[in-house]
């Protein structure tokens, strides 16, 4: 009563600065904020506004007072951002830190909650905690909402949520025409907003040697032309398999890095491109960090090899010349030279960088033979993370989603929580989500986002959480079955055909060893990712009304999977068919299922990272089986 | 004098059709045939040359029609908005076009569009069909309402969604709705939307066959293909006439009639015993227990659902099964088969109208076959082409690779001399309308195509998912409109 008193005494005080958002229709609520709150609470509140128009269409009026007839009243900010928060909960308001946020019903039995955090940043997170606790699910491409509307009630919350690692960063730039290399500004604008819903809070680009958006320039030797940097464009003419997924663009690229011919044409758009990403990065309060992969073989000048001294002076100069083109980055992390001991040539800095308060994590995949200073961060991997975990040193790890470069479909549901575990025991600052492929990486990226703010959550609980409101009952059932017979599917694969989803030139390049005729495990992978698909088309028929999309999805990626198998037998069999008619048979059974496979991925196809998919298994093995298959019906026919 | 000539050639093609031969007014034109008598067409052309005009309509997978000079298509405009487009035949400018609020839209699975119904069309309305509307009819001049005649939103088992189309023959407007739930063929008045009458198809299947007219014995039937049936209706009156109980479990292809015989080729998954029962319990049992709950059941047909569990157990098993939505005198199953049946009988025919009926692998299971020129042509995945002779159903080759692969969603069509073949791809591969197979051009229109083209007036109008073009041999280059 006392805080309704408060509120109304508060509009008196405040008529005629109330800043009111109101909407058309539907059950109305009130979000209760400061006029002068916080930039990115206002934004809080717009997105929770959003939020629940659509998940209730809900009428939502944002200020600093309640209109008397909202049926749900919900107090937005911090004690210190929200004076309705303070006199709302007083003593009631957790100790949380600068990322802890919660949800927590004022009075019980009332329909007054808090949603709150001890920073701007971290009351947006419990707007979209808000949003997850009435069924919504944030995912790389969007959100799904809840099958069925959910009872509109704030009674009973009381949810907090810590972190358990600080830095949440995830790569959203390298390399790979499969991954996020080809996505343009507009496409990583929207990443990035589903990245600040999934509560990570820094993105880390890769610049490698390839890439315009490397901060340093080569040596001239390299300034060959546009091979130079990012090597992953091609044309896509009409006999591409699966070019509907292209929709009529006739060039595969980077829209924003496109193929100048100038040198200097694509250094400049690399580093435009950098700044833009990173302004709509801050934006959306998301630090950013920019990995420096660089290479200390051979000086600048390509002629002869350096000492220890010299290569750390080019550390520095690289770190150096980062900063001064990108003053704009929060973090860098760089590969250290391959040197024994460099203390005292690391000394001086590493000093300096301190001093400018830009973080820099020194990669490294093992601690030997490089030392590097105690004070300085390690970016490592987890299962280095033991030896860093008693030692004062920040420590971070790399947070791998998928097997490498394959095609082949891959959901590391085994393997990434071991790794995420790791990090969590030995204390690690922060973890870089790193994926190559990210065609698969919705169900564990969920898991990955859900368990940093609770770690005894498991790989099947999320995908229950996550399923089940966007689907409905059953269907995860499915869906496990489906994920499981992948996850065996690879462990084959891992063993006995390791390259297979990767090295097309060695294996379906028709130059590889076919395994003997009666190996089992071609067809056993063949049947498993069979099955997959058959589960994942039950949970498709399964979910009618909900998320089809989400099942569709993977049933045609399965379908892939069971495709490409498919034609890598029928190349296995032309590789060991003794006459050419045979070998010709094979050879089309073989196009025949790449080409299905390529069509299965594009009739769904999202993003870039599917086309880059679809684009480079064209170039990489459909284009040159078709040039065999070509060669061997001259002859034959 | 020619387009006389033309009026008398199609007089003797399409028997009961009155219609110019150039004009090209529902499904695969004139009774479905696929056939036109347009000369003068291109073999070499693709979405850049030879273009005479193209527009963007929006998603759709439903043909184009064409009368006396005017182009008629369909589209999914926006999420809830369905719009019929007239375009001028000669230079694609937009005449009219109509946007019908959908209200809320059914499941359907991909490559399925909500615009997948192709329009019939006459002098004086284009008859549309869209699940949630029913039947529409608006003046060919301006695109106002003439009448609409309100149908059940079909329903299926598999959620396929609708694809059925109208035809207009005489003053009526048929069409045959085969869903898993309520299967009707029904007639309604041309001019007025009324109804004339409708005959339930209560033993069959979800299918997409066409209704065509075949005129056999001075008398025109109305038939229709199903669920292991081939039916003759009278189209006066909707009554059964005749019945062939050769055919298999799911029908999505349509017949094609040349003079008095009925030609179907068609591929249904699995062999003859396989029933719907197997499709249901590979598909909707998602926990693979045998028997089907309630949940596991579409809503729709929960209430075929309840009646079928005869011990109300909640579940429908093995045995409910087999009768609760295919009808227990009809238990077609699968098979791959090209049959050539002589319309103008009465009763049960299946023993004295088959004229020949063979078991081959060469029929698609979507896309119709096409006789012409005494040949039976049928396509299928993989961009295989088969061809048999019409009155022998001996084969002259089969499952010929084209060089297209990919899938065939839309039918053979031919005129000129040629066969035009569209690929899901977006190519249109051309071959001889000869005894050997000849691979004449492979055209690429740039994106997806379900839709069978059309051709009239020595023009082919290609629907593609979002576009539509219309080629020409005379026409330069691209318009980039």
């Amino acid at each position: 009563m006392t805080t309704y008193r408060f509120l109304i005494g508060w509009l008196v005080c405040c008529a005629g600065l109330l800043n009111v958002a109101v909407c058309e229709a539907g059950p109305r609520v009130a979000v209760v904020m400061q006029d002068d709150a916080p930039t990115l609470e206002k934004h809080a509140a717009k997105e929770l506004a959003a939020q629940w128009k659509q998940l209730f269409d809900a009428d939502v009026q944002i200020g600093s007072t309640p209109p008397t007839d909202a049926i749900a009243t919900i107090l937005l900010g911090s004690p210190t951002t929200n004076p309705a928060v303070k006199t709302a909960l007083g003593d009631k308001w957790p100790k949380l830190t600068d990322q802890g946020h919660l949800i927590r019903t004022v009075t019980p039995g009332q329909s007054t909650v808090v949603v709150g955090g001890d920073s701007p940043v971290a009351t947006l997170w419990a707007v979209y905690e808000l949003g997850h606790h009435f069924g919504v699910r944030s995912l790389l491409h969007g959100d799904y909402f809840p099958l069925e509307t959910p009872k509109l009630s704030v009674e009973g919350l009381d949810i907090v949520k810590e972190p358990t690692i600080r830095t949440r960063a995830f790569r959203v730039v390298d390399m790979s025409p499969m991954s996020f290399g080809p996505w343009g500004l507009d496409d990583q604008k929207k990443l990035l907003s589903q990245l600040s819903k999934m509560k990570f809070n820094r993105i880390e680009l890769l610049a490698v040697t390839v890439q315009s958006i490397r901060p340093v320039r080569l040596p001239s030797k390299d300034e060959l032309g546009p091979e130079a940097f990012f090597p992953w464009d091609f044309p896509i003419t009409g006999d591409v398999p699966g070019r509907k997924a292209f929709r009529g663009v006739k060039q595969f690229e980077n829209p924003d890095l496109p193929r100048h011919e100038s040198y200097d044409d694509r250094f400049r758009d690399g580093q435009q491109f950098v700044k833009s990403l990173t302004a709509s990065a801050h934006e959306r309060h998301l630090s950013v960090g920019m990995f420096l992969s660089m290479s200390y073989e051979v000086s600048p000048d390509g002629e002869h090899k350096e000492n220890a001294a010299q290569k750390w002076k080019r550390f520095h100069t690289y770190l150096d010349t980062a900063h001064e083109v990108y003053p704009e980055m929060d973090a860098f992390y760089i590969d250290p030279p391959d040197t024994s001991d460099a203390t005292s040539f690391q000394t001086p800095v590493f000093q300096k960088w301190k001093e400018i308060g830009v973080d820099v994590f020194v990669s490294q995949s093992s601690l030997k033979p490089v030392k590097i200073l105690p004070s300085v961060g390690i970016l490592t991997v987890p299962q280095e993370l033991a030896k860093l975990s008693n030692t004062n040193r920040p420590h971070a790890a790399f947070l791998t989603f998928d097997s490498g470069n394959s095609v082949f479909p891959s959901l590391r549901h085994r393997k990434l929580p071991v790794a995420l575990k790791a990090l969590q025991e030995h204390h690690a600052n922060g973890f870089i989500a790193v994926c190559e492929t990210p065609v698969d990486i919705d169900p564990s990226l969920y898991y990955v986002s859900r368990a940093v703010f609770n770690p005894k959550l498991t790989f099947d609980s999320a995908l229950q959480e996550l399923i089940s409101p966007i689907c409905g009952e059953g269907v995860v059932d499915n869906v496990r079955l489906a994920f499981a017979a992948i996850d065996e599917a690879n462990a084959i694969l891992s063993k006995q055909a390791p390259n297979l989803g990767t090295d097309f030139d060695a294996v379906l390049g028709m130059n590889g060893d076919p395994p003997p005729v009666d190996a089992k495990w071609p067809g056993e992978v063949r049947t498993l990712f069979t099955n997959a698909m058959n589960e994942m088309y039950r949970a498709n028929t399964r979910s009618r009304g909900g998320a089809r999309a989400f099942t569709l999805y993977y049933a045609r990626r399965f379908e892939f999977g069971l495709h490409f198998m498919t034609c890598a037998e029928a190349i296995y069999n032309a590789n060991r068919a003794t006459d050419r008619e045979k070998e010709l048979e094979y050879l089309e059974a073989a196009q025949e299922a790449l080409y299905a496979a390529q069509n299965a991925l594009a009739d769904v196809a999202r993003d870039q990272s599917d086309r880059g998919m679809i684009g480079f298994i064209n170039l990489k093995a459909y284009q040159p089986l078709m040039q065999r298959l070509e060669t061997l019906e001259k002859l034959v026919r | 004098m020619q387009r006389w000539l033309s009026f008398a050639v199609c007089l003797i093609m399409s028997g009961p059709f009155l219609v110019f031969a150039e004009d090209w007014p529902q499904f695969r034109g004139i009774n479905a045939s696929g056939v036109s008598t347009s000369r003068n067409l291109p073999t070499e052309f693709s979405f850049e040359d030879k273009v005479l005009w193209q527009q963007t309509l929006g998603d759709g997978i439903g043909s184009s029609v064409i009368a006396s000079g005017r182009v008629f298509n369909t589209a999914m405009t926006a999420e809830n908005t369905f719009t019929v487009f007239a375009h001028d035949a000669s230079t694609g400018k937009e005449l009219w076009k109509r946007d019908f609020p959908t209200g809320k839209l059914p499941r359907i699975t991909p490559p399925n569009s909500h615009a997948s119904s192709t329009p019939a069309v006459d002098d004086e309305r284009v008859y549309v069909y869209f699940s949630t509307i029913g039947l529409i009819a608006l003046d060919v001049e301006d695109g106002k309402d003439a009448w609409t005649h309100k149908l059940r939103t079909p329903a299926y088992l598999m959620d396929w969604g609708a694809g059925s189309s109208p035809i207009v023959f005489g003053d009526s407007v048929f069409f045959a709705m085969d869903d898993d739930l309520l299967c009707y063929v029904t007639a309604v008045n041309k001019k007025t939307g009324e109804l004339q009458w409708k005959t339930p198809r209560e033993d069959m299947l979800a299918g997409y066959a066409i209704p065509v007219l075949c005129t056999a014995n001075g008398r025109t039937d109305l038939v229709v293909s199903g669920t292991g049936k081939l039916k003759g209706y009278d189209p006066a009156t909707g009554k059964e006439r005749w019945t062939c109980n050769t055919l298999l479990r799911t029908m999505m292809t349509s017949p094609v009639v040349r003079d008095d015989v009925i030609y179907i080729a068609v591929q249904s998954y699995g062999d003859a015993t396989r029933t719907v029962k197997f499709a249901l319990l590979e598909w909707l049992d998602t926990n693979q227990d045998k028997q089907l709950s309630k949940p596991e059941t579409p809503q729709e047909f929960w209430a075929r659902f309840e009646v079928s569990d005869r011990n109300k157990d909640g579940y429908l098993d093995d045995k409910e099964l087999d009768t609760a939505f295919q009808h227990p005198d009809n238990q077609a199953g699968g098979g791959s088969i090209v049959q050539a049946i002589r319309g103008g009988g009465n009763g049960d025919v299946t023993k004295t109208h088959v004229v020949w009926n063979i078991n081959s692998k060469a029929p698609s299971n979507l896309s119709s076959p096409l006789v012409v020129n005494n040949r039976v042509y049928t396509v299928k995945t993989g961009g295989l082409l088969s061809c048999f002779d019409a009155y022998t159903g001996k084969t002259l080759w089969e499952r010929t690779r084209i060089q297209n692969l990919g899938d065939y969603y839309a039918s053979p069509i031919a005129a000129d001399g040629k066969i035009y073949i569209a690929g899901r791809n977006g190519f249109v591969v051309v071959v001889e309308d000869a005894p050997k197979l000849n691979i004449l051009a492979k055209n690429d229109m740039g994106e997806e195509i379900f839709a069978n083209p059309s051709i009239a007036d020595g023009r082919i109008y290609i629907r593609t998912r979002e576009k539509v073009f219309c080629i020409a041999e005379d026409a330069k280059s691209v318009t980039g409109k």
